[in-house]
């Protein structure tokens, strides 16, 4: 009776991780195995799968329209993570000493980043529509010429871009913010006394103890500006107009469920596996060596 | 000195809000109008933003025209069961990785630990065919068993877990406690902040969530109201901006009511976690 008891309380701790586990293993860890197999198949929606080696992975890197998605990312990513962390960071430094209003305002300067994707993307679809929307509006008043925007080949990404960045700077400039936080008092303090002027004491002081936050930030948004951005692609652009915001997880979802091609809609996925891997590794190595 | 930085600092807030608000005030506005209004706006004054002649007229035809009642529903059921299991499911897995000793826990934390950084988007091709091959394609359970654990919400109930002194176990243990009922009873009644967090970082996630139920699911019965805004815009409604506006306002009002009452809880998760909805 004892060793029986005995023996199911150490089954005990394995039935609690169990659920987790199982959902976890079907639906992250197999389907992660699952990906790499499928980029070495011919595969169809239905479920044919035939493996045929490389193929899917030299198709990919001769093909144009791959090409073209992998160019429009890296844009998208290193405009974003630029313009999108100098805001963020601009405005957490000038709010900092005003956080009492910053908490009443907070609030409403929040909004974007809770509302949905979806109706974030509707709402600058309208933003930018060439007969209604209100930036046209506004150029109207200015008496500058209507604009296509996201129906202009040449402004599409950049103003696809910008929605982003309004949706999600208010969430970055938060974490920056609780970054200053923890920077001591006294340390402005000692810089002021030795004469700091402002900006130097933001060079010097401020930077320097935010560079863990900073780091943080960058790979956070390098990873969503290549992977978090389907639901505007596909509300706000579809991939157009001619192809020019057509990122790569668009491009590989259309590839897989309107094309069809399973196996190398797998190898892009693939590819943007190895890239995330790839920056999570290089933030663990910047990490370790801080902390040595 | 002291008085121009208080007035830049108020003149950047301005800025911010102006940028922020604006579009999105301009935007619900469009709700309230009819389309002949809105195709009369042009160049800027005080109708750009408000309506000439305010109107639910969009409201109805929008409930008519996504089966409002059965949409909201499957949206609210959705979101509630991910968040009730993922609560769960997630703490009962963080409970033993913080406080139990057993064979293989290093390992299967880490596993668990990295698939954290594994977005959603990239494994998309894949569980969809697992959803298939289990045949829960077109099912609500497609949206809701898959997100059942996460990476993140056993990290991060584990984080509260082991802060939690270990003599309390002991004692409570000695006392002939069950560890099931020590779970229940004593350490999540102790757990309410970070589960009440979590559960709103999965709520808001869930609402928000677009790109699976809009792969899994192409029956109109079963779609949530992100996807059903979409499929109303991809459909007939290509050219009614005010419908989708209505959409626009239904589909972001609950989740900013939400935000409101519970910002405390919201921005004390992503400022300790980083972790956005």
């Amino acid at each position: 009776m004892k060793t029986r008891a005995l023996r199911l309380a150490g089954l005990q701790p394995y039935l609690f991780v169990a659920p987790a586990l199982i959902v976890i293993g079907v639906f992250v860890l197999y389907p992660v195995f699952n990906l790499f197999y499928l980029s070495l198949c011919k595969a169809n929606i239905l479920g044919r799968t035939k493996f045929i080696g490389l193929d899917n992975f030299i198709s990919m890197l001769t093909s144009l329209d791959f090409a073209n998605s992998l160019r429009a990312t890296i844009v998208f990513m290193v405009v974003v993570v630029v313009v999108q962390t100098a805001l963020a960071l601009l405005v957490a430094l000038l709010v900092e000493s005003e956080s009492r209003t910053m908490g009443v305002l907070r609030t409403l300067y929040f909004i974007p980043v809770v509302i949905p994707f979806v109706v974030a993307s509707f709402l600058w679809k309208f933003i930018y529509d060439p007969d209604v929307g209100l930036i046209n509006s506004v150029f109207q008043a200015l008496h500058l010429p209507r604009t296509g925007f996201l129906a202009d080949p040449s402004q599409a990404l950049g103003s696809l871009i910008a929605a982003c960045v309004w949706k999600a700077w208010a969430f970055f400039t938060m974490i920056f913010l609780s970054g200053l936080k923890e920077i001591p008092r006294e340390l402005y303090e000692s810089a002021a006394i030795e004469g700091a002027r402002p900006i130097q004491r933001i060079w010097f002081v401020t930077l320097p103890l935010l560079r863990r936050v900073l780091l943080f930030v960058i790979v956070v948004t390098t990873m969503d500006s290549v992977a978090r951005v389907f639901t505007p692609v596909f509300v706000m652009t579809q991939g157009g107009p001619r192809g020019v915001t057509d990122l790569l997880v668009y491009y590989d979802w259309r590839t897989a469920f309107r094309v069809g091609d399973i196996g190398f809609a797998s190898a892009v996925a693939v590819f943007m596996f190895v890239f995330v891997l790839i920056i999570n590794l290089v933030q663990l190595g910047i990490g370790r060596e801080r902390d040595a | 000195m002291r008085d121009s930085r208080a007035t830049r600092g108020w003149v950047l807030l301005a800025v911010l809000v102006l940028a922020v608000v604006v579009p999105i005030f301009w935007g619900f506005s469009l709700a309230f109008r009819s389309n002949e209004e809105i195709a009369r706006i042009g160049g800027l004054s005080l109708h750009t933003f408000i309506p000439v002649r305010a109107t639910l007229d969009n409201f109805t035809r929008f409930f008519a025209a996504v089966n409002i009642w059965r949409v909201l529903g499957v949206t609210v059921f959705v979101c509630l069961s991910v968040t009730a299991f993922s609560l769960l499911v997630n703490s009962l897995a963080a409970y033993a990785f913080a406080r139990m000793s057993f064979r293989g826990r290093g390992v299967l934390f880490a596993v668990v630990v990295a698939t954290m950084i594994l977005p959603i988007e990239i494994l998309i091709v894949p569980l969809y065919r697992v959803v298939k091959d289990v045949g829960l394609m077109n099912s609500l359970a497609s949206l809701i068993i898959p997100f059942a654990a996460s990476g993140f919400g056993i990290f991060f109930m584990r984080q509260f877990f082991a802060g939690i002194p270990k003599e309390l176990d002991e004692a409570a243990l000695m006392d002939g406690c069950g560890r099931t009922r020590f779970f229940a009873q004593v350490l999540l009644p102790l757990a309410r902040t970070p589960l009440v967090t979590l559960g709103l970082i999965v709520f808001l996630q869930q609402w928000d969530s677009f790109l699976v139920p809009v792969t899994f699911i192409s029956r109109t019965e079963n779609m949530v109201l992100q996807v059903a805004i979409n499929d109303l815009y991809s459909h007939i409604y290509v050219n009614d901006v005010a419908l989708l506006a209505a959409g626009m306002v239904i589909g972001a009002v609950p989740v900013i009511a939400v935000f409101l009452f519970t910002q405390r809880y919201y921005i004390a998760g992503i400022t300790t976690t980083g972790i956005k909805g």
